[in-house]
């Protein structure tokens, strides 16, 4: 295939707008090829596939949010066509329509950010049924029994073997930690305030599980940092304890939806924006990544495995709220949530996205998402796009926002627009650069043939909702913003050796609700696999 | 307009074209309605007689079509017969006279206009879809016969009167609005009630938490009471003037709710 003439942004090429032919052969982007058919791109945007770093789209705790929200699918019913499944939206969409409306945007690979290891075989199941992106998911593992036992027991070599294992296990890409330490101290309704808080029942410190498994993730050689979620989540002031969890590593670390963690004030009333500290801190440290979390306006499900957050969250808003403790390993809690205009806190939190993202200087270092369905629908990501794009179009929305935003954030005062250029970075390029995908996120020779077109107009949010054409792995997909064709993407998982010590067999068969033999996760379950050997 | 069904098998329709504003805008032979999970034109399914009339009349049994008015905002239905689940679900102004029975999910999320049924009423009438903070909004709906489960669940505001009995759990999540039941009322009436009223004519069976407050002649009521007798209900001289027991609860929930008991 050729795609011809097309305007291209290639940023992991250094390739900025230029006007370019395309090659295509085998799935793969190629030097030259003999094949006949042509895409004409003359007047069209080039990039490639979309690579989400972080977003919630199959196991437990999303198909909990599906079960607990029936008013959300009612308003979004999505028929069958002769190409597509049926399915429904909105913030909690059935996998198929989670696969079909990422391809329309451009999007080709994503990642779910939080599983916890003994639902992985749920995940992996809807994973098969999610179409047309190649996936990837992160393991929980900052509120494990055997990580905190093992970092109480000073037993650095036997918990570097557990993460291992557990990746293999659970055929997982990354090391997810959620609010450390507090999540095991919820389940006595207790949480920790600070990285130097004693984990319920251990001795050991929500700093020491960040630093721990840091280091072993250096020392496994894994493809991606760290992925943390904060202590304190959503908590006005919480920025200070950000900028702790980030200085306390001199490794690799990715700061995740850390706009809901840069906080400042110290109550609800005085609720402030903690951006510009956080964003100082980022522009001075080169180890740290993280992605935005930015709020949309309107509906969102917010679930994630921080229990004690979920709990005051219902306490703040009265709404419908499920709890889950998941036994050894960590829990959840999913809570429908409103982000208003209006609503002052609210309005904080969607300028303080914006903050971050144009007060970062590195647009490497600063990727798009809305940590979805907790900030929104990531249908919304060219809506985020126009924003970060044109001072006009935020400073629109801004108007139309509750007066204190622009007492509360320094958002009225910044003009940074983003370009292009700058939008492939933070949307692809960087992304797969941060989770360490070689062959994704640019179109240089030997990339997999993942590739978004796009109709530029003068509405920025319009160009991107709906890709003229996507290819995934070298076949057009998405045709004039509609799925073309159905296609099952790879998933991904990484190899890092690791073994089922005697000892964590026979913890297992004491203490766990079901046999060793159930918990790992076959191949089987993967249809399309690719393994990601370590350094 | 006179539709009459042409069909005779049980398949469900899922007709929410059945509605005066949408047949007055719409050019009828473009009109499409499942049958089963086939699309069919509605003019397959009925024979459409006298258009040029916006009120609607529905000559025959269409207990199998459901959404009949649904979301309609003025003119009127008549179904001579049955009317499937869903009829006038989240309509908004207008009315709908039934002569046999309705279905499930009557006026369910209305808010507003008017819906009589001469038979009796499935369950859910005027309650929130599932998920839904909020059922009735507005309206009023009369059932001459008995209703099922769960009727006025999550009402905001409007009127239900069942002039039959209800099954249990009616005016569940309540937050508004008033039920009245001159037959006999099922379990857990008013479980989990937040704000509204709740009308039994005759002794009923109470939650626990529900807390007996005074044996009185609600002032409000009497006003009520004559003002409905316009919709033709059986509302006796001795209702208007007779003493009621007043319970507030739910106390699981804010407690603002009340049940009225008339005594006679
Ligand atoms: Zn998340």
């Amino acid at each position: 295939m050729m795609i011809k003439n097309g305007t291209v942004y290639d940023p992991l090429n250094g390739i900025d707008g230029e006007r370019m032919d395309i090659f295509v052969e085998n799935g793969k982007i190629v030097e030259e090829s003999k094949e006949k058919e042509v895409i004409d791109a003359s007047g069209l945007m080039v990039m490639p596939g979309g690579v989400d770093i972080h977003s919630h789209i199959a196991g437990s705790k999303i198909n909990i949010g599906r079960l607990l929200r029936p008013e959300d699918h009612r308003k979004d019913v999505v028929p069958r066509t002769e190409i597509t499944r049926s399915g429904v939206g909105y913030t909690v969409p059935t996998t198929f329509v989670t696969g079909y409306r990422y391809a329309e945007l451009g999007y080709t690979t994503v990642a779910e950010a939080a599983v916890p290891p003994i639902g992985a075989r749920h995940v992996h199941e809807e994973f098969a049924d999610t179409p047309m992106i190649d996936k990837m998911m992160f393991p929980l593992m900052g509120n494990n029994y055997f990580v905190l036992k093992y970092i109480e027991e000073d037993e650095f070599e036997k918990l570097k073997n557990f993460v291992a294992f557990l990746l293999n296990a659970t055929k997982g890409y990354a090391i997810k930690m959620v609010n450390p330490g507090g999540v095991e101290s919820w389940k006595w309704g207790k949480n920790v305030e600070s990285l130097d808080d004693k984990v319920e029942n251990y001795d050991v410190t929500p700093r020491e599980v960040i630093t721990n498994l840091a280091k072993v993730n250096e020392e496994l050689g894994l493809p991606h940092s760290v992925h943390v979620h904060c202590n304190n989540l959503g908590a006005p002031g919480n920025f200070e304890t950000t900028i702790e969890t980030m200085s306390a590593l001199r490794e690799r670390i990715h700061i995740t939806h850390i706009q809901f963690n840069s906080y400042a004030g110290e109550d609800w009333a005085s609720f402030a924006s903690g951006a510009p500290e956080v964003a100082n801190y980022i522009n001075k440290n080169e180890h740290v990544t993280c992605d935005v979390g930015q709020v949309v306006f309107g509906d969102a499900t917010t679930m994630t495995a921080d229990g004690p957050w979920q709990h005051t969250l219902y306490k703040l808003t009265g709404n419908k709220w499920v709890n889950s403790d998941v036994e050894m390993e960590t829990g959840a809690g999913i809570v429908p949530y409103v982000f208003r205009e209006r609503n002052l806190v609210n309005a904080i939190q969607w300028a303080i996205g914006l903050e971050l993202f144009l007060l970062i200087e590195d647009p490497w270092r600063v990727y798009l998402t809305t940590d979805h369905p907790n900030a929104g629908p990531f249908y919304h990501y060219p809506k985020v796009i126009s924003w970060l794009m044109s001072n006009e179009k935020r400073g629109e929305l801004l108007a139309k926002t509750h007066k204190g935003v622009s007492k509360m954030t320094t958002l009225s005062d910044i003009d940074r627009e983003y370009s292009l250029y700058e939008i492939a970075i933070i949307t692809r390029a960087a992304t797969a650069k941060a989770l360490g995908l070689r062959d994704k996120g640019h179109l240089g020779i030997g990339a997999d043939a993942d590739i978004a077109i796009y109709k530029l107009e003068d509405d920025f949010e319009r160009s991107f909702s709906r890709a003229k054409y996507v290819i995934k792995d070298g076949e057009i997909v998405v045709r004039d913003g509609k799925i073309a064709k159905g296609h099952l993407g790879r998933t991904f998982w990484v190899d890092a050796g690791g073994e089922a010590t005697d000892e964590i067999k026979e913890i297992f068969s004491e203490y766990y609700t079901l046999n060793f033999e159930n918990y790992p996760v076959q191949e089987e379950y993967l249809p399309r696999q690719e393994v990601i050997s370590c350094k | 307009m006179i539709l009459r069904p042409k069909f005779k098998a049980k398949m469900p329709i899922e007709a929410e074209c059945i509605s005066p504003d949408i047949l007055a805008e719409k050019r009828i032979e473009n009109l499409e309605v499942y049958h089963g999970n086939k699309r069919r034109k509605l003019s397959d399914l009925f024979e459409i007689l006298d258009v040029k009339t916006k009120d609607v009349r529905i000559e025959g049994d269409v207990g199998n079509v459901k959404y009949i008015g649904a979301k309609m905002r003025s003119g009127k239905i008549i179904i001579d017969g049955n009317a499937g689940m869903h009829l006038g679900s989240e309509m908004e102004g207008g009315e709908i006279f039934v002569e046999g029975d309705a279905g499930d999910w009557v006026g369910a999320e209305m808010r507003g206009g008017l819906i009589r049924i001469k038979g009796n009423a499935g369950n859910l009438v005027g309650a929130a879809y599932r998920g839904s903070k909020v059922g009735m909004r507005q309206g009023m709906i009369i059932v001459e016969g008995d209703a099922g489960h769960e009727i006025g669940e999550r009402m905001k505001r409007g009127i239900i009167a069942i002039l039959g009995d209800v099954a249990s759990f009616a005016g569940a999540h309540m937050k508004g609005g008033t039920i009245l039941c001159f037959g006999n009322m099922g379990e857990r009436t008013g479980a989990e009630m937040d704000r509204g009223t709740i009308i039994a004519f005759n002794p009923l069976q109470l939650l626990p938490t529900f807390h007996y407050n005074a044996t009185y002649n609600p002032v409000f009521l009497r006003f009520c009471l004559r003002e409905l007798r316009k919709y033709d209900l059986p509302i006796a001289d001795e209702h208007i003037t007779g003493r009621y027991e007043r319970y507030n609860g739910d106390l699981t929930e804010l407690g603002k709710g009340e049940i009225l008991v008339w005594k006679g």
